[in-house]
């Protein structure tokens, strides 16, 4: 049988933002500083450095590896984006991007066609950049109405026109991002008919509840499922007028995306991916992907850390050890041909096996 | 002699209020006011402790602005909360649906501000203690991360 979690441990720091290449053989990411790194996979969860990326003067906040064309593109607390690309040396150069923002990027992603991406903001609006030959760079458009607030999370439907974006205004909204310079009319979808660049699909969110730290479109783009920090998981089927949230026992999630057309999985501040069926009208959970916190707790302690224990959870015994395999918040997770990779505050990778999750738990249902 | 004569209370002014996009939140009112005092007391002097929480927890003002219609709401859901036995809170908190805990949960945080006597607060504790194992961690997160607070 597989094993479930495959765990790679890059550093002390926290993963703040990660990209696997098209095969995984690669990834670039960023430990919470103005650096990417890309790393090459050398076998068996071990990791070799290759590449250092250094242009950002701030801390960069966003990573996307396009599969198809092998361009990496990076945005920051600087204002700044950049497309790299490797030249015939191999070496990573950057393309300039114009994104034309007052205040820090927080997230980016590529479309699905790998002809243009989105920047999500602390400007209050969404940065939509197609490549422009003539001179050689990227420019861009704005999503600015009605958004009031920081864009934290942005998912792309798979017909490269609609984009799914959680905002800190507690609402999670699909926009059409049709820019007619470089793409065809798309036909219309269940999220609407009339897709100008800039408008307004669809609004969803109870607008009382928490931020929305994460959205994900499903594989055929007729399902929208988002995550807020009033730890609900909503649920939106293209043409419904409002979502329906589900609240949960958990702590917050801050990333969440589907791994089957009736699954999604979510991670956050409990250290452990959580699986979510879609039954009936909404989610219910299913299952916690990591189940190392049903051993048996507590080690007997010593000395000094004994009295302290008794005088901070009245115990002698130790339940300090987080048990789960991510030690730390999981600050997200990704698709992956066979399963979903999480990274972490604790500056791990874990690349998980959604195959061998379904045989061991059986309450998940691909 | 070094102190400026003229008054300081432009200090006090939330400048981002002039602000052209001022975040303001959507809260819609729903009319809700409170729990009636009169049933919540008719149940609890009748011995129905677990009726008069579900009464108490009915019409949480949660979408008011007015202090006192919450401070009011609050103490009659301590009223409720501290005629059980300790006994009878198992049963009541297992009663509830998910929403109702989750208001209890927020009335169980308002009561802690309100300063109480000590075996009020001891009665909160284990409330609070029950609602958190059976709504766990997430009841909590919602009484902060909730824009319609109480």
């Amino acid at each position: 049988m597989a094993a479930t979690a495959l765990q790679s441990q890059f550093s002390t720091r926290p993963i703040s933002c990660f990209s696997f290449n098209a095969d995984r053989s690669k990834v670039a990411l960023s430990l919470n500083d103005p650096v990417i790194y890309i790393f090459k996979h050398t076998g068996a969860g071990k990791w070799a450095k290759t590449d250092e990326l250094r242009e950002h003067t701030g801390k960069v906040t966003g990573v996307s590896w396009a599969p198809k064309s092998n361009q990496i593109v990076s945005c920051g607390a600087d204002r700044n984006a950049y497309v790299w690309k490797q030249n015939n040396e191999g070496v990573w150069k950057q393309v300039m991007v114009l994104i034309r923002v007052q205040r820090g990027a927080i997230t980016v992603k590529w479309s699905p066609q790998e002809n243009k991406f989105a920047i999500g903001t602390a400007a209050r609006l969404i940065s939509i950049c197609y490549y422009e030959a003539s001179n050689d760079w990227w420019v861009c458009k704005h999503i600015k109405k009605p958004i009031r607030s920081s864009v934290l999370s942005l998912s792309w439907h798979p017909n490269n026109i609609l984009l799914a974006a959680g905002t800190s205004d507690f609402k999670c909204r699909v926009f059409s991002t049709y820019l007619k310079e470089i793409e065809e009319k798309p036909a219309a979808t269940s999220w609407g008919k009339k897709m100008s660049f800039a408008n307004l699909m669809g609004e969803f969110g109870t607008g009382v509840g928490g931020w929305i730290h994460g959205c994900s479109f499903s594989d055929d783009g007729e399902r929208l499922a988002f995550i807020g920090h009033d730890s609900t998981v909503s649920f939106v089927q293209g043409g419904m007028e409002s979502s329906i949230a589900t609240k949960t026992q958990f702590l917050p999630f801050t990333d969440c995306t589907w791994i089957s057309p009736n699954a999604v999985v979510a991670v956050g501040f409990d250290c452990n991916p959580m699986v979510f069926n879609l039954q009936g009208p909404g989610f219910f959970f299913s299952n916690k992907c990591d189940d190392s916190d049903k051993k048996s707790g507590g080690s007997v302690l010593s000395g000094r850390a004994m009295f302290q224990a008794m005088d901070r959870m009245a115990s002698s015994t130790s339940s300090e050890t987080i048990k789960t395999k991510h030690k730390n918040t999981i600050l997200s997770v990704s698709r992956t041909a066979d399963g979903f990779a999480t990274g972490g505050a604790d500056g791990q990778i874990i690349q998980w096996n959604v195959n061998a999750l379904a045989s061991k738990f059986s309450s998940m249902k691909l | 002699m070094t102190t400026s004569s003229l008054s300081r209370d432009f200090r006090k002014i939330n400048i981002e209020q002039y602000e052209e996009d001022f975040y303001e939140d959507e809260i819609v009112d729903n009319g809700a006011r409170g729990p009636d005092m009169n049933q919540v007391q008719s149940f609890i002097s009748a011995g129905k402790p677990q009726d008069a929480l579900k009464v108490a927890l009915q019409n949480a003002p949660t979408c008011v602005n007015n202090p006192q219609t919450k401070k009011t709401a609050a103490e009659i859901v301590v009223r409720a909360l501290t005629s059980h036995k300790n006994s009878q809170i198992q049963p009541s908190v297992d009663s509830l649906t998910p929403d109702e805990l989750d208001i209890l949960m927020k009335y169980i945080y308002k009561a802690f501000s309100l300063n109480q006597d000590s075996n009020t607060c001891a009665s909160l504790l284990q409330w609070h203690d029950k609602v958190h194992t059976k709504a766990g961690s997430g009841a909590i997160v919602r009484v902060l991360a909730d824009r319609e607070r109480l």
